[in-house]
């Protein structure tokens, strides 16, 4: 859907120009990638379906590339305690709304739920979903679900411990401050 | 009640920032000072319970759980300073709160331990210049500094 440096580029948008695009990529691409068993856990405010469907549709916003994407990372664990946790009822019912509509479009256009649709099929929905998301500014109060799934999808993924330490740079006491260096010679983006 | 009745040369009601020092002065004076704060006990560096926690620790990555903060924090979580690492070191705007007049409105930050505010600051200290001593007259806010700029200056 989008590589991971536009990913980042859009990420800095939406958290305020917190993070920057990162130009070498396969620094730690030996690293064997550490994925978070499944098994054990369950969703509570999602249902499982609904829970895959939020992991399928983060792992399309950051797909595995030299490093683990969003479900390997967990994100959709996070966008689910979040949901049961954190966000009023009114949000939350917003949001799972907000998934029965991906699954509504995906029955309109490809014929089947989104989940049983071809690869190709969710990516041009999602592709869909994000201009019509991104072409307007939100008013006070209005939250459009792709514009949430997408925050939701990047905090939980450059603040997991791999999209931290491995896709960004950590160093959580930097102990210096250098205002002005090449890029190049930092390879990626800092995790904050 | 009996009660036990102490004669003290002073009270500095408040451990923060500005009892915690006048606390130091007054004792260094040699007057018999009485300390008094609420909340809990804050033993450093043992009762910094976040401190080095990495984002991934926190259930909610830092967003914190929005619907509390709205319910139990509507003023604190508006601070700079408030947030998953160090919502246990403010005070709960529900069981604590206060009014003003409807046209002074004041977002009162307010700790709750030992220590108050001194555990919620940023850890940095900016130069003033002379138009942050005038602020306060200019803008008719809070008490007018007694000193400026230029009692200061170096």
């Amino acid at each position: 859907m989008i590589d991971r440096r536009e990913a980042l580029r859009r990420a800095a948008l939406v958290l305020g120009g917190a993070l920057a695009a990162p130009t070498v990529a396969g620094v730690l691409a030996g690293c064997e990638a550490r994925r978070v068993p499944d098994g054990a856990w369950k969703p509570r405010a999602l249902t499982p379906d609904q829970a895959n469907l939020v992991a399928t549709i983060a792992d399309h916003i950051l797909p595995e590339t030299d490093t683990p994407g969003a479900r390997a990372v967990g994100v959709h664990r996070f966008i689910d305690a979040m949901l049961a946790e954190s966000y009023p009822a009114e949000d939350r019912e917003r949001f799972l709304a907000g998934l029965a509509d991906v699954d509504a479009r995906a029955r309109r256009t490809c014929g089947r739920a989104f989940l049983q649709c071809a690869t190709t099929d969710q990516r041009a929905l999602l592709v869909h979903l994000d201009r019509e998301a991104f072409a307007t500014t939100p008013g006070p109060g209005e939250a459009l679900f792709f514009r949430t799934m997408k925050k939701l999808t990047l905090v939980g993924y450059y603040t997991s411990e791999i999209g931290a330490t491995r896709e960004l740079h950590h160093a959580p006491v930097p102990g210096r401050f250098d205002g002005c260096v090449p890029l190049a010679e930092i390879g990626r983006a800092w995790a904050v | 009640m009996g009660g036990v009745s102490e004669p003290y040369d002073a009270i500095v009601v408040g451990s923060g920032i500005t009892g915690g020092w006048a606390a130091k002065e007054l004792c260094e004076k040699g007057l018999r000072t009485l300390m008094v704060e609420r909340g809990r006990h804050v033993e450093h560096g043992k009762d910094y319970v976040t401190e080095w926690w990495q984002p991934w620790q926190f259930a909610h990555r830092g967003l914190g759980e929005q619907q509390l903060y709205e319910r139990d924090y509507p003023i604190q979580s508006k601070n700079y300073a408030f947030g998953e690492a160090t919502r246990h070191f403010f005070v709960n705007d529900r069981e604590h709160p206060y009014i003003t007049p409807d046209d002074k409105p004041f977002r009162w930050i307010r700790g709750y331990q030992l220590g108050g505010r001194s555990l919620i600051w940023g850890r940095a200290c900016w130069r003033w210049s002379d138009l942050d001593f005038e602020a306060n007259l200019r803008d008719g806010h809070g008490v007018d500094w007694p000193i400026r700029y230029r009692d200061l200056a170096p």
